[in-house]
């Protein structure tokens, strides 16, 4: 059967409710309930204290000086491949897989 | 969301809610109005939950759905014990179901599902997307329900003329 028919049918049907004190009947129930609290958005807040606490962080344990050294010695990572160990590659993978999970998350909550 | 946006919503969106539950009560207009006001009071109460991810229209049918779900829940479990009570309201809904038998004939040959998803498509012209968000059915399921309710509409519209 073609839509067209279908949409006939239901158009044709389509019933007009009157209102007929209704709505009325809702605000007066309303007027007995205490009103909704404004939304607090925590997400943001949340968001906003962890990076001040960051960044904190980042100063205070000279993450900046870390990441010079680090970049400094990067070149010799791949000749020192063989120390690394199941141990690093298992702690590598799980940290990869929580900023992933927390990133999720922080979509998620946007 | 102030008191009188609220207000304003509800003026709106009660014909469109009102008529869907109605169709979903197959006429019981008593039983579709207290889901209603159930449904508006629930929102209004839970104005926070908002996110205005969908349109208010939407969160208000989902709402109202979830209403009328539970009411149906509710009623099979009074079925057995309360089946006098029952036959006493039915006789006295008679009248509104006569109105629109034509209608509720239809949709009697649909299960609940593919009611919901026809009535929200064609009589409420809701989008595919919406409907999803309505019944918390997904998009690809909402598509096959509308096909199998057009397929178990599809004798029923003929015999009463619908086929040109």
């Amino acid at each position: 059967m073609k839509d067209d028919n279908i949409k006939r049918f239901f158009d044709d049907h389509k019933q007009a409710v009157e209102d007929g004190g209704f709505s009325e009947r809702i605000f007066a129930t309303l007027d007995c309930l205490p009103e909704p609290k404004p939304k607090r958005d925590r997400a943001k807040l949340t968001m906003l204290i962890f990076t001040i606490a960051g960044i904190l962080l980042f100063v205070i344990a000279g993450g900046y000086t870390e990441i010079i050294k680090a970049l400094a010695t990067f070149g010799n990572l791949f000749t020192d491949v063989s120390k690394i160990t199941p141990e690093i590659v298992v702690a590598l993978l799980f940290t990869a897989c929580s900023i992933f999970a927390v990133g999720r998350f922080a979509v998620k909550e946007l | 969301m102030t008191r009188a946006e609220f207000e304003q919503h509800v003026r709106t969106n009660q014909e469109p809610l009102r008529r869907f539950l109605t169709n979903l009560c197959s006429g019981d207009t008593a039983l579709s109005d207290d889901i209603a006001q159930e449904a508006f009071i629930k929102a209004y109460l839970n104005l926070n939950s908002f996110n205005g991810k969908s349109r208010f229209s939407t969160w208000l049918f989902r709402i109202a759905y979830n209403c009328f779900c539970d009411s149906k829940r509710a009623e099979q479990k009074l079925k057995t014990t309360q089946l006098e009570e029952r036959t006493a309201l039915s006789a006295e809904s008679t009248d509104s179901k006569y109105k629109n038998q034509e209608l509720y004939m239809a949709l009697s040959k649909l299960n609940e599902n593919e009611r919901s998803c026809i009535l929200l498509f064609y009589m409420e012209d809701k989008s595919i997307k919406d409907i999803s968000d309505i019944t918390l059915i997904k998009e690809n399921t909402v598509k096959s329900h509308l096909m199998r309710a057009k397929t178990n509409l599809s004798d029923h519209l003929k015999s009463i003329g619908y086929e040109r």
